[in-house]
């Protein structure tokens, strides 16, 4: 008898948590929210509510900040949308949109040619939709205190493929022939490829032994704790860390500029400021979940952008963006470069 | 017998039937449970094969783009560059870094506390210890690297100002404090399992209890405490989340310089699947390749320590 | 020969001096060779205690039933880990749910239906033994190769499961025979000489008996799959869901795969988050642990 009471105990007691598990998942179920939101009863605030749905986004690490906020503050308000934000990275993120897995990607660089074949090949038509304004800062650590500013043409020297530059001397005459540890992030980012594109002169064109990083909190950390530092990161990050990292100001032949909210604003900051996209498949958006989602994005949402450490475009930006969005208008107008030119020039163009 | 089930093999010996009047259907039954926990066992085997037949079809196309002479040969990992620069030693040295420095924090503190336990200590003082021992090895390995990060980089950075956030020493120490339990258990169990006539006969003589320990139990032992150094350091090698998180991504260059910011097999790996390379790129082709590499070491390791716990065991029972 | 009685008492008095010096060194040896062990073992658990001692000092004041029940949120200060802890309750069920059973039955047949051992058992036995001291990331490779990408379960808690029951699969089987040795067979006689077959006498009889040695394991290896991060990474899990998975979409997020973006995260409060989520990680994992040891020990104690 007392081996199969013995047993009995075994099997019960795993009933038992197997049983409690379950009523705790399903209290969970009927309350995913933040701590007490109801299901039941009115929204909390205004607009209708959309009943049910999902949306999937991946993409721009850079991106991430604001794509989590909008899903984070969309849920709050429609709690039966579940919406999963991933951060692989910009073109890890193309991808996926590619094969149709996500409904938005996002994006730190405009799309690329090759990227809007495949999306083609695979029928998938997209809408472009510039988010946001960064500005690609040049960071040295704050224990760094010859480096101020650098002209774009020193950092092509120091950056470039086959680059000979060792030491700080070899940037800048003055400075001290201490070595450099250069920083960035791996190449399935999108501030990657908008670095290299626009300092080194060509997509990919980078010095060896530059140590990369997928995520980019480990890039801003790793900083943020080496004063020989010298890298390149989203503005968001590196307000993170503005305590101990230094941005340097960037002189591309008009004095040198450093990057804040309105010169990144006004693209005086140049020629590092630069849109940030949500590319939206078309046929996501026969979903309601979908389209109120971008109405939320290009209006309420709006300070979300601001809170996440990015800078807001001019509000006829997201007017135009919405009416693509409501006529479904799909294509590119970034893919090709159209250097001095605004967001919102292109966007009329 | 005439209604024995269709066995996979010989007919089992301990549990064999012994009624003459089988039901047909029980014995169908009886045939199919067996059946079914034969199937279960092969699931193993499956598993096996399938590691090594994704890892090997995976790494095809990479091993087409590189050669295998270059790969194992070259000494730049820099799969971001163009063209890419696939040569795994500085992967091995980050590899060995951090499986060195964690064998130098925990086969010493390891052994000793472990000779401390069996020889030394109390029964009631071994018998509070060792689960405890037991319970700190089921920590996860994600809470070490969250440690390395917030405790041991900052102590270190203290004693040298000028390392950087990541690198490998925090690493290696994190990874040797996390197998430290693996390695006293493991060797406190070869110790006890010595019998204790050999110590008693070396009392006997006149010898003091470190003479007994370190000439008597120690070398009785020892293949089945070497057993446990080689099982620790597989952990170290194969483990990832804490020198991800402590050691950084390195820049690909060959170093063995522990205050560099390094980057494991392991650690590769999941910063490529966390960028979920496209399927059919090099990098992420370039995974299963680094995967066969790890495989192959941990599964020579294991071997290794397999072969000496079979002689410690055929020596002492 | 003639010389040798006078040499002979000086020597040995000078032998006795020399033996008792040695003694005396030995003696000193040993103390200080006892001293260096007890100081490892103390420094050992010192740096454990170290460990817990830090990480619940910043995580257990994050740690409320806010916390516990929030959702997740961009900032650090109001965050919840909700849907991580159901994220890691669902790989924990369906892990077990696929693996222990399989497991179990491994186990008895190589145990039980198999107990004269032939060279497919011991290879089968060799197998599982190497199966389980594969880096848990090589899983990651095989499930993200073959659940997210061949079967097309992409980064869904199914992919998870089945990915986290594979690599448990081995310790299940090894501490699961354990327990089956354990039984005398004479249990195994008893029975069959009573005239009942293989299967009633491994059900009413060995499994019985070896119930406590077995619920240990389980316990064990379940634990193990809801520490483990690396496998769910590469089979991508993600790190941020507004909700829980569902079968309709059944992407998911886990405790330590939050605790590892927390824990590199840049922004300030993150930290502490991180710590909160690695004290509840860390308390229900010791809490099933230690009822494991504990029932180990009784078991042992009875045996």
């Amino acid at each position: 008898m007392k081996p199969n009471r013995r047993i009995l105990i075994g099997l019960a007691s795993i009933a038992v948590i197997a049983a409690a598990s379950a009523i705790f998942i399903g209290c969970g179920d009927k309350n995913p929210g933040a701590g007490g939101t109801e299901t039941s009863g009115p929204a909390p605030s205004g607009g209708p509510k959309t009943a049910a749905g999902k949306i999937s986004i991946d993409g721009s690490t850079t991106v991430y900040p604001i794509a989590q906020a909008f899903a984070e503050d969309f849920h709050k308000k429609n709690d039966g949308v579940v919406i999963d934000v991933g951060k692989s990275g910009t073109g890890s993120g193309m991808t996926k949109f590619e094969r149709g897995e996500i409904d938005i990607a996002a994006a730190s660089r405009p799309i690329e040619q090759k990227e809007a074949d495949a999306c083609k090949a695979a029928n998938v038509e997209f809408i472009e939709i510039p988010i946001a304004a960064d500005g690609v800062c040049v960071l040295v650590n704050s224990a760094n205190t010859f480096a101020d500013k650098v002209t774009i043409d020193e950092l092509k020297k120091a950056f470039s493929k086959g680059s000979t530059v060792m030491t700080w001397a070899d940037i800048h005459a003055g400075w001290p022939a201490e070595p450099i540890k250069f920083y960035g992030p791996t190449s399935n980012h999108g501030t990657y490829d908008y670095f290299t594109e626009t300092v080194c002169g060509k997509k990919g064109n980078l010095r060896d032994d530059a140590v990369l990083n997928q995520e980019y909190t480990a890039l801003i950390t790793a900083i943020a704790g080496d004063k020989n530092a010298l890298g390149y990161v989203g503005y968001a990050y590196y307000q993170e860390k503005k305590d101990q990292a230094k941005a340097l100001s960037i002189d591309a032949g008009k004095g040198a500029v450093a990057p804040t909210i309105d010169t990144i604003k006004d693209n005086s900051y140049a020629p590092l400021s630069r849109p940030l996209f949500l590319y939206v498949n078309k046929k996501s958006l026969d979903r309601q979940e979908v389209k109120d989602f971008l109405k939320f994005a290009l209006g309420e949402g709006k300070p979300l952008i601001t809170e996440a450490d990015y800078v807001l475009l001019p509000d006829e930006a997201y007017e135009i963006a919405q009416k693509l969005v409501d006529a479904g208008t799909t294509g590119s107008k970034f893919m090709n470069p159209q250097p001095g030119k605004s967001t919102l020039d292109i966007m009329k163009g | 017998m005439a209604s024995v089930p269709v066995n996979p093999e010989p007919a089992p010996v301990a549990i064999r039937r012994r009624g003459r009047r089988a039901p047909g259907l029980r014995a169908i039954g009886e045939g199919g449970i067996k059946w079914f926990t034969f199937l279960c066992a092969l699931i193993s085997v499956i598993t096996t094969f399938s590691i090594v037949g994704v890892l090997v079809v995976q790494a095809a196309p990479f091993f087409r783009h590189v050669s295998v002479g270059e790969f194992f040969s070259g000494t730049e990992w820099r799969p971001e560059a163009s063209p890419g620069q696939f040569g795994i030693w500085p992967l091995l040295a980050g590899t060995l870094v951090i499986t060195v420095g964690a064998g130098l924090v925990a086969i010493p503190l390891g052994l000793l506390s472990a000779i401390y336990l069996s020889e030394y200590a109390h029964p009631r003082v071994r018998s509070i210890l060792k689960p405890a021992l037991e319970l700190l090895a089921g920590i996860p390995t994600v809470v070490y690297g969250f440690l390395a990060l917030t405790l041991i980089t900052p102590a270190l950075k203290h004693l040298l100002p000028s390392l950087g956030t990541f690198n490998a020493l925090s690493g290696a120490i994190v990874v040797g404090i996390m197998i430290l339990p693996l390695v006293s258990s493991l060797c406190e169990d070869a110790l006890t399992a010595v019998p204790k006539g050999l110590r008693e006969a070396a009392y006997g003589l006149g010898a003091t209890k470190m003479e007994v320990t370190l000439k008597i139990a120690v070398p009785a032992a020892l293949s089945g405490i070497m057993a446990s150094f080689i099982l620790a350091l597989s952990r170290a090698l194969g483990e990832t989340m804490a020198v991800t998180l402590a050691s950084g991504a390195g820049n690909g260059h060959l170093t063995f310089n522990p205050a560099e910011s390094i980057q494991t097999m392991t650690a590769y790996i999941v910063n490529v699947t966390k960028g979920d390379a496209a399927q059919g790129t090099i990098r992420y082709n370039s995974i299963f390749a680094v995967g066969i590499t790890l495989f192959v070491m941990t599964l020579l390791m294991n071997l290794l320590a397999q072969k000496l716990v079979h002689k410690f065991r055929t020596a002492y029972s | 020969m003639s010389s040798a009685p006078v040499i002979a008492p000086r020597a040995t008095a000078h032998m006795k001096v020399e033996q008792a010096k040695h003694r005396a060194k030995r003696k000193r040896l040993d103390a200080a060779f006892k001293g260096l062990c007890f100081a490892a073992a103390g420094v050992g658990v010192l740096l454990l205690l170290m460990l817990l001692y830090k990480i619940f000092s910043e995580g257990a004041g994050r740690v409320s039933f806010d916390f516990l029940k929030g959702a997740l949120s961009r900032r650090a200060g109001k965050t919840g880990i909700w849907p991580a802890i159901v994220g890691s309750l669902y790989i924990m069920f369906l892990t077990a749910i696929i693996a222990l059973p399989l497991g179990i039955s491994a186990a008895i047949y190589l145990e039980e239906f198999t107990r004269r051992k032939n060279r497919f058992t011991r290879f089968i036995q060799v197998n599982i033994a190497n199966l389980a001291g594969v880096p848990s990331i090589v899983y990651g490779l095989l499930g993200l190769a073959l659940f997210n990408r061949w079967l097309h379960l992409g980064a869904s808690v199914w992919a998870g499961a089945l990915t986290m029951s594979l690599l448990i699969l081995p310790m299940v089987i090894i501490v699961t025979q354990e327990a089956l040795k354990a039984v005398p067979n004479s249990y195994r006689e008893g029975s069959l000489a009573l005239g009942s077959t293989p299967w009633q006498a491994i059900r009413l009889q060995v499994l019985p008996n070896a119930s406590s040695g077995i619920l240990t394991g389980m316990i064990l290896s379940i634990s193990r799959a809801v520490g483990e991060t690396a496998p769910l990474i590469a089979v991508g899990a993600v790190a941020y869901v507004t909700s829980l998975p569902t079968p309709s979409n059944p992407k998911y997020t886990v405790l330590p795969i939050l605790i590892f973006d927390w824990a590199g995260e840049a922004r300030p409060g993150f930290d502490k988050a991180a710590a909160g989520a690695i004290v509840v990680l860390i308390v229900s994992l010791l809490f099933f642990n230690s009822i494991a040891i504990f029932l180990r020990a009784r078991a042992r104690k009875r045996g």
